[in-house]
């Protein structure tokens, strides 16, 4: 196997393993307010969280950024709950400030506190030669949240139709809050017991 | 005319036992991602006629390894060299390679341990294995890359890969 695809295979099963549960409710929850038709959105969103964690994991491996890890570890759920209380807040996209589209900015900033997440990991195993492991692993982590961003899309989707069938007024806004507020009580959980201080 | 629907309590009670369902398959404790995952070099050295292997752990990790492992009291290097030459294989045309110890250094979290066996025949089929720590984590991932004869090679081990060669 080439190094590239060794590394990238290595960041798909980083990201889409159950037990690191963090990243893949980030992901769940920037998707939360989309439906099957807003795909491009969605893409969009993950895509910048995937270019803002590249940003941080290239700086920190190169040993360009230091950060400390139990401020990073304390901050990632806070990003989550961060999103969860934007998802529910925001009611009106078409009112919102820009229409909505600061949320790929958002995204990307967050990005940069995950990304922040493993790199010291990964800096103290990639000590020479951290281009190509970089890239692929990057490439592998931006597979695997496609992957969980179409599992997510299905999910909320069999969601939907089932809210749909109960006859629940707004059963999309109904999917929102419900899935929001369950992320942002599990991560404010997280953020708890990570706190430093 | 507007189709009336029932108050949302029907319908939040519907969502309740889902919701029940992906908080149970949560991690409940505040776990970080971290990455369970070990680094391997294996380089040729030819005026030693030799292979180096460097296998690089997380401290934390290798040591909860060796404690997990037990065994008979010896030496920290001891133990160390048994758990390395025991869960690493290298092997070629069907017959394992012995190892050597050539030491251990600490950077950081990780160690670095040091393996050496006697070079291969040119153009010699070699099948590696990397078994290191799949008894501590489900979701360990071992890294394997080796230089030889000029080409590099990666290979990947999760939990039940087998040998796989160094093509």
């Amino acid at each position: 196997m080439s190094e590239l695809l060794t590394f990238a295979h290595l960041g798909f099963l980083h990201i889409t393993d159950p037990r690191g549960a963090d990243h893949v409710l980030f992901i769940l929850v920037l998707a939360a307010i989309y439906r099957l038709r807003d795909w491009r959105q969605a893409m969009a969103v993950v895509t910048a969280f995937t270019v803002g964690h590249s940003v941080t994991l290239a700086l920190a491996v190169t040993g360009v950024l230091n950060l400390p890890t139990a401020l990073i570890e304390f901050l990632i759920p806070v990003t989550i709950v961060a999103t969860a209380a934007e998802n529910l807040l925001v009611r009106d996209r078409a009112g919102a400030p820009w229409r909505g589209r600061y949320r790929p900015v958002f995204a990307g900033v967050f990005g940069l506190v995950h990304g922040a997440g493993f790199a010291n990991y990964l800096r103290s195993l990639f000590v020479d030669g951290v281009a190509v492991p970089l890239l692929g692993f990057n490439l592998g982590i931006e597979a695997g949240q496609v992957a969980v961003l179409a599992a997510a899309t299905v999910l909320f989707a069999g969601l939907d139709r089932l809210l749909d069938g109960l006859r629940a007024p707004s059963p999309f806004r109904l999917r929102v809050v419900a899935v929001s507020a369950v992320i942002a009580v599990v991560a404010a959980g997280w953020a708890v017991e990570r706190s430093p201080w | 005319m507007r189709v009336r629907r029932p108050a949302p309590r029907r319908a939040l009670a519907a969502c309740l036992p889902a919701l029940a369902l992906v908080l149970a398959l949560l991690p409940r404790a505040a776990e970080a991602h971290p990455i369970h995952s070990t680094l391997t070099e294996i380089r040729q050295d030819p005026a030693a006629r030799a292979l180096e292997i460097s296998v690089r752990v997380f401290a934390d990790d290798f040591g909860t390894a060796l404690r997990r492992r037990g065994g008979p009291p010896r030496s920290w290097e001891a133990a160390a060299f048994a758990y390395a030459a025991t869960h690493f294989t290298v092997m070629e045309a069907g017959r394992s390679l012995p190892f050597t110890w050539c030491g251990v250094r600490r950077r950081g979290i990780v160690l670095w341990l040091c393996l050496r066996t006697s070079a291969p025949a040119a153009g010699a089929r070699l099948t590696v294995h990397n078994r290191m720590h799949f008894e501590l984590f489900e979701d360990q991932v071992n890294v394997v890359q080796a230089t030889l004869g000029g080409r590099r090679h990666s290979e990947l081990f999760t939990r039940g890969d087998g040998l796989k060669p160094l093509r």
